[in-house]
C-alpha cells in the first residue's frame, strides 16, 4: 500500500476543488447576468407589466456584441441552471468523501467515480476539472492495481477478452444426471432460494420506485408548469416535457419583481432570522434553568409551561392580537405601525423546544457541572463553553425546525398584515402572498404559470434545506414528537 | 498543606422531612503530603465528606481547615483543590489539551506559562503524545490520566479522588494504583482518596479512615488497622477472606471454644463476647503446645500455597488458611492455634475491642 500515492491523490482532489468552486461561481454569476437581462412587456402609461402580452413578447437581447434571440436566451439559462443543479451537490458530496475516506477505502470504485465526475466536469464545461480528475483517476488506478497509465490501456483489451470468455463458457449446459440425490436437492434448493431472492429484490425496488414517483411527480409538475407559458399551462393536453429553449424563465422574473415576491421573501427571511435567534436564545437559557439551576417552584413552573402545550395555538391568537394591537402595545392598527415586531415577538419562545432541549441538557452528567465548578467556571460560562457545544446537534435541529415553521407561518402574519390594508401589503410574508396576490390578467384570467412559479420559489429553498440537513430534521421530529 | 476536619456533620433533609445523617461529627487531621484513603461500604458518607472538602456541599455543622485557613464558607474554586471524579467528567467535545487547559483559563494564568504547565502535566501523567485527541478516542486508563492532569494543573493545595479506579478493569486498576501513588509522591500533594475497595485502599494509602453510617470507626495506617482493629466493624470490613466472628465465653479467665479451654486471658472478665479470628492467623499447633484446640475437619480445599479448612467453633462455620504441608487430605481432626495478640475480643453490645495485653 503506497500511502504517498493516497496523499498525492487527496492533494490533487483538493486542488481540483478550487476549479470546481470557480466553475460554480461562474455559473452563478452568468446566471445572474443573463437572468438580469430578461425583459418583460411594460405598459408605458402605468409602468406596470402587461400580463396578457407576456407569452407573445420575444425581445432580442445583446450580449458582448452578439444578438441572442428569446429562445437562445432561455436555452442558455436552462443550461446554466442544470450545471448548477449538477455541480453543487457533486462538489458537496466529493468534499464530504474527501474528509472521511481512509486509505483502506480506496478501491477501483473510487477510480470509476473519479472518471464519472470527470465526464460530468467535461459536460459542464469545466475543462481543468476534467483533466485533473482524469489524472487523479490514473493515480488511483496505480494505487489500487499498480498499473501505470500505459499498462492500464494495454490491460483493457485482455480484460475484455477474459470477460467474454467467461461469459461464453458459462453457457455450457452441465449434465445434471451425474449428481446424486443429495447434491441434486441442494442445487435445486439453492436455485429456488436465488429466484426468491431476486423476485423479492425486484418487488422491493419496484415498490420503492413507485412510491418515489408518487412523491417526485408533483414536484416535477410544479417546476415544469412554472416554466411553461400561459397557453401551455392551461392547455387541456399538457406536455409532459418541454424543450430547454421553451422554458420561460421570465415567469420567475415577473413574479420576483413585478409581483413583489422579492420583497415578500426578504420579509420572510427577516422574520425567520430574528424569531429564530430569539427562540434559540430563550430556549437555551430557560432549558438550562429548568435542567440545572435549583430554585423554588421549578417543577411547578415547568409543569405549568408544559401544560400550555395542550392548548391549541390558535386559541392564543385573539389574546396575542389584543396584546399587540391598539389597546395593547400598539404595534399594529395605530399610526405608528411596527409589523415586524408584531410578527416576531410572539414567536421568540417555544415550549416544546424548551422541553426538548431540557431533556437533552439533563442527559449531560452532573459531574461535568461539579468539575466545572471546581475549575472556577461560572454558570454562564459553563453553559456556553460546555453545555451548548455538547448539545449543539439538538440546538441545530431546533434552529432548522424553527426556520421551517416561520417560513410556513400563515394565520398570524395574515391577521397582522391584514390590519394594515395597503400599507400592510408591504409586510406580507410569502405564505400570505401566495394566497392573496392577484395573478390575474386584466381580462380576468388567472395566470396559473406565474402562481406556480411563485410556489416553486417558496418551496425550493425549503427542499434544499431539507436535503442538506435531513439528518437533524428527522432527529428532531423523531424525538420531540409531531408538532402542529 | 495540612487538612483538618473539625466536628464535620452533614444532614440531608428529604421531602418528607426526615433527616438523614450522612456524616456524623467527623474530626480528622491529615498531615501534609500524605495520601489518605476514605474507606467504607457504599452509602457510608465518604463521597459526601469528599464533596464537603471540595466545597460542592455545605456542611451542616463543623469546620474545614486547610493549614491555618478556615475554608468552610469558601467557594470551591477559591479553595485550591483538584477533584477527580468516578466517571472522570472530561468535557467530551474538547481535546485532551483543551480539557487540561480549561481550569487555567479561569485563573488568569499568562498564556505561555499555561501552555507550558499543560505540557509538563501531560508528561507527568504520561499522555504527552495524545494532546490533540478527544476523550472518546482514549482508553479508560488514559482518560483517568487526563482527569488527574486536569486536577493537578492548577497546582492545588489538596487533591481529591472520588473512586477513581472503579471504572477500570482489574489489571489496569493495579497499574493506575501505582501510577497515582507515583504522581502523589512526585508532587508531594496532600491527597484524599475515596474507595469502597479495601485492598485498593490498603495498598495505596499512607493512612486510612474507615467510616460507617457517617461515623468514623478508626483512623490509622493500613497495616496497623488490619492488625489491631478498633472494633468489630473494622475487623469485618478489612481482610479477604473475611474474618471469622462468633460468640464465645470466657470462664475463669479461660476462653472456651467447643467446650475446650483455649487460652488464658487474665485481664478479661468472665462473660460472653464476640470473638474475631482471621483465617490466615490460624496455625497447626506443635504437639507440646498448651494453647490449642482440636477441631473436626468438615472440608478441605487446596488453594495452591495454602489450604483452606472448614470446621465448626461454637456452632459457627469457621474458615482457616493453613500451610498446605501441615494438613493431610485424610485427616479427620487437626489441632489449631493462633497467636495471642491476633485473637480479637469484642464487646457484645458496643462492638469495641477489649484490650487483653
Amino acid at each position: 500500500m503506497n500511502r504517498e500515492l493516497f496523499k498525492k491523490s487527496n492533494n490533487l482532489e483538493k486542488f481540483t476543488f478550487i476549479f470546481d468552486m470557480i466553475a460554480i461561481i461562474a455559473y452563478i454569476v452568468l446566471f445572474l447576468v443573463f437572468f438580469g437581462m430578461l425583459q418583460y412587456p411594460i405598459d408605458p402609461a402605468t409602468n406596470e407589466v402587461i400580463l396578457e402580452e407576456l407569452e407573445f413578447f420575444f425581445p432580442v437581447y445583446e450580449f458582448l456584441g452578439n444578438n441572442i434571440t428569446y429562445g437562445q436566451m432561455n436555452l442558455i439559462i436552462s443550461i446554466l441552471v442544470i450545471f448548477m443543479v449538477v455541480s453543487v451537490p457533486m462538489f458537496v458530496i466529493n468534499y464530504k468523501k474527501l474528509r472521511t475516506r481512509t486509505v483502506y477505502e480506496m478501491d477501483s470504485y473510487v477510480a470509476s467515480s473519479k472518471f464519472t465526475n470527470a465526464i460530468i466536469n467535461l459536460l459542464s464545461l469545466n475543462i481543468v476539472g476534467f483533466v485533473l480528475r482524469i489524472w487523479n483517476m490514473f493515480i488511483v488506478i496505480e494505487f489500487v492495481k499498480g498499473y501505470k497509465p500505459k499498462d492500464f490501456f494495454k490491460s483493457i483489451i485482455p480484460a475484455i477478452k477474459d470477460k467474454y470468455k467467461k461469459i461464453t463458457t458459462k453457457k455450457e449446459k452441465i449434465d445434471e444426471s451425474d449428481y446424486d440425490d443429495a447434491t441434486y436437492t441442494l442445487k435445486k434448493n439453492i436455485r429456488r432460494q436465488n429466484i426468491a431472492y431476486v423476485m423479492r429484490l425486484l418487488l422491493t425496488y419496484f415498490f420503492l420506485v413507485f412510491m418515489a414517483l408518487i412523491i417526485i411527480i408533483p414536484f416535477y409538475w410544479m417546476i415544469l408548469t412554472s416554466l411553461k407559458d400561459f397557453t401551455g399551462a392551461v392547455s387541456t393536453s399538457p406536455d409532459f416535457f418541454i424543450g430547454l429553449s421553451r422554458m420561460n424563465w421570465i415567469n420567475f422574473k415577473v413574479v420576483l419583481e413585478e409581483l413583489n415576491f422579492g420583497l415578500y421573501i426578504r420579509n420572510t427571511v427577516t422574520v425567520a432570522v430574528f424569531s429564530t435567534i430569539g427562540t434559540v436564545i430563550t430556549t437555551i437559557l430557560s432549558a438550562y434553568a429548568f435542567a440545572r439551576i435549583e430554585f423554588k417552584g421549578r417543577e411547578l413552573l415547568f409543569t405549568i409551561l408544559i401544560m400550555t402545550m395542550m392548548i391549541p395555538g390558535e386559541l392564543y391568537i385573539i389574546t396575542n392580537f389584543i396584546t399587540v394591537s391598539k389597546n395593547g402595545l400598539g404595534w399594529v392598527g395605530t399610526d405608528n405601525n411596527s409589523y415586524f415586531l408584531a410578527m416576531i415577538i410572539p414567536f421568540v419562545t417555544n415550549i416544546s423546544f424548551i422541553f426538548f432541549l431540557r431533556q437533552n441538557f439533563k442527559q449531560i452528567p452532573e459531574s461535568l457541572y461539579k468539575a466545572a465548578r471546581v475549575d472556577g467556571c461560572s454558570d454562564f460560562k459553563y453553559l456556553t463553553r460546555v453545555m451548548v457545544p455538547i448539545a449543539s446537534p439538538t440546538i441545530f435541529t431546533i434552529t432548522i425546525l424553527n426556520v421551517f415553521s416561520s417560513w410556513n407561518a400563515y394565520i398570524w402574519p395574515r391577521i397582522i398584515t391584514g390590519v394594515g390594508g395597503e400599507e400592510g401589503k408591504q409586510f406580507w410574508l410569502i405564505s400570505n402572498a401566495l394566497r392573496d396576490t392577484a395573478f390575474v390578467q386584466d381580462n380576468g384570467r388567472v395566470m396559473y404559470n406565474l402562481q406556480i412559479a411563485a410556489s416553486t420559489l417558496v418551496t425550493v429553498p425549503l427542499l434544499i434545506v431539507f436535503f442538506a440537513f435531513r439528518k437533524y430534521i428527522m432527529n428532531g421530529i423523531g424525538r420531540s414528537g409531531t408538532k402542529g | 498543606m495540612e487538612l483538618r476536619l473539625e466536628n464535620l456533620t452533614k444532614i440531608f433533609t428529604n421531602k418528607t422531612g426526615t433527616d438523614l445523617t450522612a456524616v456524623d461529627d467527623l474530626s480528622i487531621t491529615i498531615e501534609s503530603g500524605t495520601l489518605v484513603g476514605l474507606l467504607g461500604p457504599s452509602g457510608c458518607g465518604k463521597s459526601t465528606t469528599l464533596f464537603m472538602i471540595a466545597g460542592l456541599l455545605k456542611p451542616t455543622r463543623g469546620k474545614i481547615f486547610f493549614g491555618e485557613d478556615d475554608v468552610t464558607r469558601l467557594a470551591p474554586e477559591k479553595r485550591g483543590i483538584g477533584l477527580v471524579f468516578q466517571n472522570y467528567a472530561l468535557y467530551p467535545h474538547m481535546t485532551v489539551y483543551k480539557n487540561i487547559m480549561f481550569p487555567l483559563e479561569n485563573m488568569d494564568v499568562p498564556r505561555d506559562e499555561a501552555i507550558q504547565r499543560v505540557k509538563d502535566m501531560a508528561e507527568l501523567v504520561g499522555i504527552g503524545s495524545m494532546l490533540d485527541r478527544k476523550p472518546a478516542q482514549l482508553s479508560g486508563g488514559q482518560q483517568q490520566r487526563v482527569a488527574i492532569a486536569r486536577a493537578l494543573v492548577k497546582k492545588p493545595r489538596v487533591l481529591l479522588l472520588d473512586e477513581p479506579l472503579s471504572n477500570l478493569d482489574a489489571r489496569l486498576r493495579l497499574q493506575m494504583r501505582e501510577e497515582i501513588k507515583r504522581i502523589q509522591r512526585e508532587t508531594g500533594i496532600t491527597t484524599v482518596f475515596v474507595t469502597h475497595d479495601q485492598e485498593e485502599a490498603m495498598s495505596i494509602s499512607d493512612k486510612m479512615v474507615v467510616l460507617d453510617f457517617g461515623v468514623q470507626q478508626q483512623y490509622s495506617a493500613p497495616q496497623e488497622m488490619y492488625n489491631t482493629p478498633a472494633n468489630l466493624f473494622v475487623a469485618k470490613f478489612l481482610g479477604n477472606p473475611p474474618i471469622n466472628s462468633f460468640e464465645a465465653e470466657v470462664k475463669g479467665g479461660f476462653l472456651m471454644l467447643n467446650d475446650q479451654k483455649f487460652m488464658k486471658f487474665k485481664e478479661v472478665k468472665d462473660a460472653s463476647y464476640i470473638l474475631g479470628m482471621r483465617p490466615e492467623h490460624f496455625k497447626v499447633s506443635e504437639k507440646d503446645s498448651e494453647e490449642k484446640i482440636k477441631v473436626d475437619i468438615k472440608d478441605i480445599f487446596h488453594v495452591g500455597r495454602d489450604t483452606m479448612i472448614h470446621f465448626e467453633l461454637n456452632g459457627q462455620n469457621i474458615r482457616a488458611l493453613v500451610d498446605s504441608d501441615s494438613v493431610g487430605d485424610k485427616d479427620k481432626t487437626v489441632d489449631l492455634t493462633c497467636k495471642r495478640k491476633r485473637v480479637y475480643i469484642f464487646d457484645k453490645d458496643t462492638g469495641k475491642v477489649i484490650n487483653h495485653g
